[in-house]
């Protein structure tokens, strides 16, 4: 014992004190890229925890005035501290940000542009601060990739672990990086909403009566006209001589990616963005409350078997045979007004809904897979030396399951989002003034025959490509943890996809 | 303290030879089933035991309740009856904590090494989880040389349990010696001896982490089952079966059990593997005083390891004695079937191989008496009908094992219905299982009728053979089931199997060829089946033709000087032994 060991199993920190080099190379690139973007993390940071504590806050009170950080009840000053870091992280420096490149300006009567980023174009301006951002996100991602490589590399004691089999299926799986691009750009929409959108959602829907847009009017003054205005004049309503298509400039200067909305007007991307984002939410909280429940129920019954696996059947059964569409109406009936209904108007509740609703599918998913598991012979030989039964379904079976989770997890998400967006279609969604993509696509439905017709058609298509992007990243991760199903079991995928769509 | 402590370790050591003793055990799997769940009876009620540093190999059919029977001694399975004695203390009872303190001395290594190492976790991780769970090593402490009362603090303890303690500290002066299977330099232990009036206090500091040792333990078992250190941080997947097997070992023996099941451990091994692996086995045993049950199907794999064997059968054993002796003269008719199996090198012998007839018996539905009477060559007949041939006995324990399955099998709704409705089931058709039962035989001169029809359908005078057929063995008969059953004839012979073809006459127009006593019963038996009361043939047929085998369950009868024992009737005075009979058979 005296003498170090070659095969010593060494703790990670005095692995990379022996050899510094890569590890601080890695951690000072991600300083700098963390500090690059500093305002914005800690202002989404805030954001997130203030609506987290309001929840809580919620749950004890029941009334909508504990959230507000103006409100004099108790736990209301966290409330306040946490908005006070919001604002805080907006004071802080951001590379890219709207007020670093800014796309929002006035034409010139020399033709040139005052205002934007290098007096560019609005439309130059915008898409290089989109480019910007994307370009940040992939590179951020590459580099945790990169951090990864040097782990494996450097400071790892293993030479091959079966993690590294799955990253080498996927590396070459086209059709599950085709997935992840794609999410990844519609999670870099919604993380990055304010950043990426021509204008804020703020000065474009929920206020758009304090901000005012200056512009060049036909005689070469400048003028200046409230927003709202701007956006009623600008709104696309099927007929080519009020309608603002993608791509194009409206009559006051402002440049609309993917066109303008119809009553009462306003910016279609910036919609969508902000809407990626309440998409997001919904969908992630939902899969996460499910993705639990079903993992904690497939380990107890794949553990203990018999009774209390013929209980989860039974309350799974219950709860499929409930349509899901009547339930989410009745739900948002009940709970009209009440403080769980405040949160992106419904959002909460819908992913409170769908959490509590879905997981039986999930579940389903992962008993089989944890039965497997649960009769490998490792589980009887742990309970041989005595391992308790939490550590043994902790460390013996769900690492089994975590993947098939993971599958079903990305199929649900995208079975949610099309839930949602049904239910706004239908109009008992999410209501206004939270921007949802179901609901662009009922406003515009009446235009799809005239020249507004990308007001629904934009939202539909992007709808179908993120679902499948989802499918398909699922596909990838299955055939990356589990290459024996290969494709062929595309069967399960569907179900559990057409029950994710409810 | 350290007297009783004497006590109790001398009382372990040389007052029980037995490690293990298994009284009236019995396993049983509850019926799934919501209605009528009958349970499995894996293991139906056996004793042994094992001693102190033997190997007792459990052999028998896949099925018989031998893996059931190792699971439960190390209880991964609940005993439903019976006691298991470890070292004197019943474990079927223990809970708790003590399920866990004993555990560390029972082991058990699995069958198949695909499947008992998790293939996500390092050789490492593996082998040290049992470690860590046990929160390995205790670091307790005996101290020697006094009579005062003891207290350890610092790192260690006093020793509590029967097992060798860690460190053991010399009083006075605190010579501190440790224990071999601990990977503790004895400079790194420092020893501080208080001594008063009645109490002797010492306080034991150790300058290693507990990880550490672990760490060290693990490398070390490495290197003890033939693997070397630098695979700790290997996953299973990079190894082969052998070396998964030796990995399992290891994780075992990394608790320092006194008792290991070894459950086929090479069943699943190539050959050349497995003699390595059983000799690592004989290797351990010798160096740390192990216990094992062998459970194997290969026989000769267990002659080559064990002491003793036990044989298996539908959850009981049916003899079990020293292994030499039972493989050179086995007595219990289960043994000399399943030994006669061993494929013989030597071509001149003519000794003659046992075949048993069906398969065994379900576990849900064992026989009333012996288990093997529904197989057994040599089972006892009622002495009035001692005089029958074999064919026709083998015909009537045939007759009765079918009406026993067709009892067992489950019949569905619909065939309860049918059979109320009084239509055809397909339980139904007992005239046809008697048929192909019972030897049939024709008349003289309906045998050479056959004969010339052969001779004609052979020769493609098909028309002849059909007259001959319809002349001499059913004139008036010109239905559809006659002519289908001439047909079937010719196209029997054209296809060359003549044999096939007679029995079919043999079997639809013979008179069965059993003596008259025998075919009454039968007769009998057959017309309570179709009166749809089977339970009523059952039991004429086993008024008549059972014996001591199918009513009463044996003894185990002791049937040498060693103790062997056999599961058999034929050891009472008033019979046979099983090779007289077997003798008389051949």
């Amino acid at each position: 014992m005296s003498t170090q060991h070659q095969y010593e199993d060494v703790p990670l920190r005095e692995r990379i004190a022996a050899n510094p080099q890569p590890a601080a190379l890695w951690a000072v690139g991600l300083v700098v890229l963390l500090l690059l973007q500093l305002g914005a993390i800690v202002s989404t940071l805030g954001t997130a925890l203030e609506l987290f504590a309001s929840v809580i806050i919620g749950a004890f009170h029941g009334t909508p005035s504990g959230i507000s950080p103006a409100s004099n009840v108790a736990g209301a000053g966290v409330v306040a501290a946490l908005n006070g870091l919001e604002q805080f992280g907006r004071s802080l420096p951001t590379l890219l940000s709207r007020e670093f490149i800014p796309n929002q300006g006035h034409a010139t009567t020399e033709g040139g542009w005052d205002g934007t980023f290098l007096g560019l174009p609005p439309a130059f301006a915008w898409a290089f601060r989109v480019f910007l951002i994307y370009a940040y996100m992939f590179f951020f991602l590459w580099w945790l990739w990169f951090g990864y490589r040097t782990f494996v590399s450097h400071y790892r004691q293993a030479d091959w672990t079966p993690r590294d089999d799955v990253v080498r299926r996927l590396r070459t799986h086209r059709w599950g990086q085709f997935g992840l691009v794609i999410v990844v750009l519609f999670v870099g929409l919604g993380l990055f909403a304010p950043t990426v959108s021509p204008v804020t959602y703020d000065e474009d829907v929920i206020n758009p009566l304090e901000y005012e847009v200056e512009y060049l009017d036909d005689s070469g003054e400048v003028q200046t006209i409230l927003s709202a205005d701007a956006n009623l004049q600008s709104a696309s309503r099927g007929n080519p001589s009020s309608n603002v298509g993608p791509l194009s400039y409206d009559d006051f200067g402002r440049f609309h990616p993917f066109g303008t909305m119809n009553n009462p007007g306003g910016d279609l991307f910036t919609f969508m963005a902000y809407g990626a984002r309440v998409s997001l939410f919904i969908g992630l909280i939902a899969m996460g409350i499910s993705g639990f429940i079903a993992a904690f129920f497939g380990l107890l019954t794949a553990y203990y078997k018999g009774l209390s696996d013929l209980a989860v059947v039974v309350v799974s059964d219950s709860i499929q045979a409930i349509p899901v569409f009547l339930l989410v109406i009745l739900v948002s009936v009940v709970f009209q007004g009440h403080w769980l209904a405040e949160f992106y108007d419904g959002g909460l509740l819908f992913a409170l809904v769908f959490g509590l609703l879905y997981w039986p599918g999930l579940w389903r998913a992962v008993r089989g897979p944890a039965f497997q598991v649960s009769e490998q012979e490792w589980v009887d030989a742990a309970r041989s030396y005595g391992q308790g039964s939490i550590t043994t379904m902790r460390k013996h079976m769900l690492p089994y399951i975590l993947g098939y989770l993971l599958i079903y997890g990305s199929l649900m998400i995208g079975g949610i989002i099309i839930s949602v967006s049904a239910l706004s279609f239908l109009g008992i969604g999410i209501s206004p003034p939270t921007p949802e993509w179901g609901r662009a696509v009922a406003d515009g439905r009446g235009y799809v025959t005239t020249a507004s017709w990308h007001i629904a058609f934009i939202p539909g298509i992007l709808i179908v490509l993120v679902v499948t992007a989802l499918n398909a990243l699922g596909d990838g991760i299955r055939d990356g943890i589990d290459p024996q199903s290969e494709s062929g079991e595309s069967g399960a995928s569907e179900a559990a996809a057409a029950g994710g769509g409810g | 303290m350290s007297e009783t402590e004497e006590l109790r370790r001398t009382e372990r050591t040389d007052g029980r030879r037995d490690l293990v003793n298994v009284n009236g055990l019995k396993t049983y799997y509850e019926g799934g089933g919501l209605i009528n769940s009958q349970p499995v009876k894996a293991v139906d009620g056996v004793d042994f035991h094992i001693e102190r540093g033997e190997t007792l190999g459990l052999v028998g059919e896949s099925g018989c309740g031998k893996t059931t029977l190792g699971r439960t001694l190390v209880r991964l399975e609940r005993a439903t009856d019976g006691e298991v004695l470890f070292d004197g203390d019943d474990i079927t009872t223990f809970s708790g904590k003590r399920v866990k303190r004993w555990r560390r001395d029972a082991q058990i290594v699995f069958q198949d090494p695909e499947s008992s190492l998790n293939d996500r976790m390092t050789i490492g991780e593996i082998i040290q989880e049992p470690l860590n769970v046990h929160d390995w090593p205790d670091l307790d402490v005996d101290v020697v040389g006094t009579q005062k009362q003891v207290e350890v603090t610092g790192d260690g303890s006093v020793n509590q349990d029967e097992r060798e303690a860690d460190i053991t500290v010399e009083v006075p002066g605190g010579a501190v010696t440790v224990r071999d299977g601990v990977p503790l330099p004895e400079d790194r232990v420092s020893v501080d001896v208080t001594e008063s009036d009645s109490t002797v206090t010492v306080r034991v500091d150790v300058d290693v982490a507990r990880k550490r040792l672990r760490r060290a333990r693990v490398r070390e078992l490495l290197t003890t089952v033939g693997l070397r250190e630098e695979h700790y941080f290997r996953y299973p997947h990079q190894f082969s079966g052998g070396q998964r097997q030796r990995i399992g070992i290891a994780r075992a023996l990394a608790l320092e059990p006194e008792f290991v099941v070894l459950d086929e451990p090479v069943s699943a091994l190539d050959v050349s593997v497995q003699a390595k692996i059983l000799n690592l086995l004989e290797d351990l045993q010798e160096e740390f005083g192990l216990t094992y049950l062998f459970i194997a199907h290969d026989l000769s794999v267990v002659r080559h390891i064990c002491d003793r064997v036990a044989v298996m059968y539908l959850g009981h054993i049916m003899e079990i004695g020293d292994s030499e002796e039972l493989f050179e003269n086995p007595k219990n008719p289960y043994t000399q079937s399943l030994l006669s199996a061993i494929p013989e090198t030597d071509p001149t012998d003519d000794k003659q191989r046992i075949t048993l007839r069906g398969t065994p018996p379900s576990p849900r539905d064992p026989p009333q008496g012996c288990p093997f009477s529904t197989r057994c060559p040599v089972k006892i007949h009622p002495s009035e009908y001692e005089h029958l041939d074999e064919k026709t006995w083998e015909g009537i324990e045939l007759f009765r094992e079918i009406l026993r399955e067709r009892q067992r099998a489950d019949r569905s709704f619909t065939e309860r219905a049918r059979a109320i409705l009084g239509m055809e089931t397909r339980f139904s058709g007992i005239d046809e299982i008697v048929r192909e039962v019972f030897p049939h035989r024709l008349t003289q001169e309906r045998e050479q009728a056959l004969d010339r029809a052969v001779e004609a359908a052979a020769s493609n005078r098909e028309d002849e053979a059909r007259e001959i057929l319809g002349t001499n063995f059913d004139p008036s008969e010109t239905d559809a089931d006659f002519d289908d059953l001439v047909d079937s004839f010719i196209s029997d012979v054209h296809a060359g199997s003549h044999g096939q073809a007679r029995s079919r006459i043999r079997e639809r127009f013979g008179e069965m060829d059993v003596p008259g006593e025998v075919r009454g019963d039968v007769d009998r038996a057959v017309e309570h089946v179709r009166d749809g009361d089977e339970q009523a043939a059952r039991e004429l047929l086993r008024e008549e033709f059972g014996s001591v085998c199918d009513t009463e369950p044996p003894d185990h009868h002791s049937v040498s000087q060693s103790g062997r024992t056999s599961y058999c009737h034929r050891h009472l005075a008033e019979h046979e032994e099983p090779e007289v009979a077997f003798e008389r058979q051949s």
